[in-house]
């Protein structure tokens, strides 16, 4: 059924230069998705003569965006930090585990595809402006606020051919540049032929591929065919259950409390979110974004525990320095179980933007606490991320 | 029909309907199987290769 949201897929992989769309490879279990390409048609008003408001519709500038919610297993939740912060470096092997530390830099930009029926839609120049990690029933989850550079998945075959034809023209009702977003080993469906690029022309218009007859007549429908899904093995989501947290004052001391339960604070709901403030803009060379870059970015932490102590109202109100550092552990990887999954999320300057502690008939007093992660100038950074994983660092 | 394809990625694969195929494993494809991990395991190289020069023979040698 074409139709069963289930059959669908994600499907991401970094770009080696931004906006240069590739194929995915890694396939995403996906929880839901609601990108839209926002197109900005506008009714055409001009003057024509007739006592009626429009009679076409005008193309306008056009952007891509929109969420990805997904659940975050170790290896999963890598590329969804690779696309928010910058990867620093790699180090172990597939015995030991891969461990991957993130810090603030210019992230990679992906190539994402969301196959819907029978056709796929590739978003291209992909960065995240948000990324969301909270725990959903205690399993971590991903939620992505991306914005894109461009979209190919269906166009409209601009030139009648006959005969076998090494290459199709597409119409440009969409884009002078239709062809955009396409790359080499693509299977394009026109009209039920089935072509597999060999070329995508720098004129904007045209792809090729080993002569075919495809014998279709100008506006036929062209469609971008999905691949088919190829999984990794599925680890599980990280969960809260075995999360680590540490307070102290400073990252460091933070770290050492997170670094055992008897030291570490229990809390019962946490969420983590990124943000770059993406700066996204129309201009000449395109109709969709030519420019999508990071401004000053900045991260938050929303906590709950328990209100044992003043400590943290006191905190709150004279605007105290606490380092915060997260360690959620998951499966083990070696063999003999001395190597795990582990996300470790430091936050070495964090301070109180609200506190709550209401009190509800029956319940239990809590310090509801959101922080603004704030840039330390002794440790010359605001956040660390480190991840512990089986994806080698040649994936991000 | 159907093909046969090599897992060209570096991890373990489980393809619906098919199976799990391994790094460089090959596997037989429905005909219209298209994934970019992996490549048409019976595509001719690209050149021939060369063919060795036969030995010379006493027969030569005498000639």
């Amino acid at each position: 059924m074409p139709y069963l949201a289930d059959n669908a897929y994600l499907a991401i992989k970094p770009e080696s230069a931004a906006g240069t769309a590739v194929i995915p490879t890694v396939f995403v279990p996906l929880v839901s998705e609601s990108i839209k390409t926002v197109v900005n048609h506008t009714p055409d008003k001009r003057i024509k003569g007739i006592d009626w408001a429009s009679t076409g519709m005008l193309r306008g500038f056009r952007s891509h965006e929109g969420e990805i919610v997904i659940l975050g297993d170790a290896d999963t939740v890598g590329h969804f930090l690779n696309m928010v912060l910058a990867k620093s470096s790699t180090t172990g092997d597939a015995t030991d585990g891969y461990t991957h530390t993130f810090a603030v830099g210019t992230p990679d930009t992906y190539t994402i595809e969301i196959k819907k029926g029978n056709h796929v839609v590739r978003y291209f120049g992909v960065s995240v402006d948000e990324l969301k990690l909270d725990f959903v029933d205690g399993q971590l989850q991903v939620t992505a606020s991306i914005k894109a550079m461009g979209q190919f998945s269906v166009a409209t075959l601009g030139v009648t051919t006959s005969g076998a034809v090494t290459s199709i023209t597409l119409d440009d009702e969409y884009d002078i540049a239709p062809n955009r977003g396409l790359v080499v080993g693509d299977k394009l469906d026109v009209d039920g032929v089935e072509v597999t690029l060999t070329s995508v022309n720098a004129n904007g218009v045209a792809v090729g591929f080993t002569s075919t007859t495809v014998g279709k007549s100008a506006g036929v429908r062209v469609f971008l065919k999905p691949q088919t899904v190829s999984l990794a093995t599925l680890q599980e989501p990280l969960r809260l259950g075995n999360a680590l947290v540490g307070f102290g004052a400073d990252e460091s001391a933070a770290t050492t409390a997170a670094g055992s339960r008897s030291t570490a604070t229990a809390v019962y709901d946490l969420s983590v979110t990124f943000r770059n403030n993406l700066f996204v803009t129309n201009g000449s060379n395109r109709l969709d974004p030519v420019l999508i870059t990071p401004r000053s970015r900045e991260a938050e932490l929303m906590l709950k525990q328990l209100f044992a102590t003043v400590e943290q109202r006191t905190k709150f109100l004279e605007r105290g320095k606490q380092g915060v550092t997260m360690v959620v552990l998951g499966k083990f990887i070696k063999s003999d179980f001395s190597t795990q999954e582990k996300l470790t999320i430091k936050f070495h300057d964090a301070r109180q933007t609200d506190h709550g502690y209401a009190l509800n008939v029956g319940d239990l007093i809590m310090d509801e606490q959101n922080f603004a992660a704030l840039y330390d100038s002794s440790d010359a950074k605001a956040v660390s991320v480190e991840l512990v994983n089986r994806t080698a660092g040649t994936a991000y | 029909m159907a093909k046969k394809v090599k897992n060209t990625s570096d991890a373990e694969l489980a393809i619906p309907g098919v199976g799990v195929v391994p790094p460089q494993g090959v596997v037989e494809v429905p005909d219209d199987f298209h994934n970019a991990n992996f490549v048409d395991a019976e595509a001719a190289p690209a050149t021939a290769p060369k063919k060795a020069s036969p030995k010379p023979t006493l027969e030569d040698a005498k000639a």
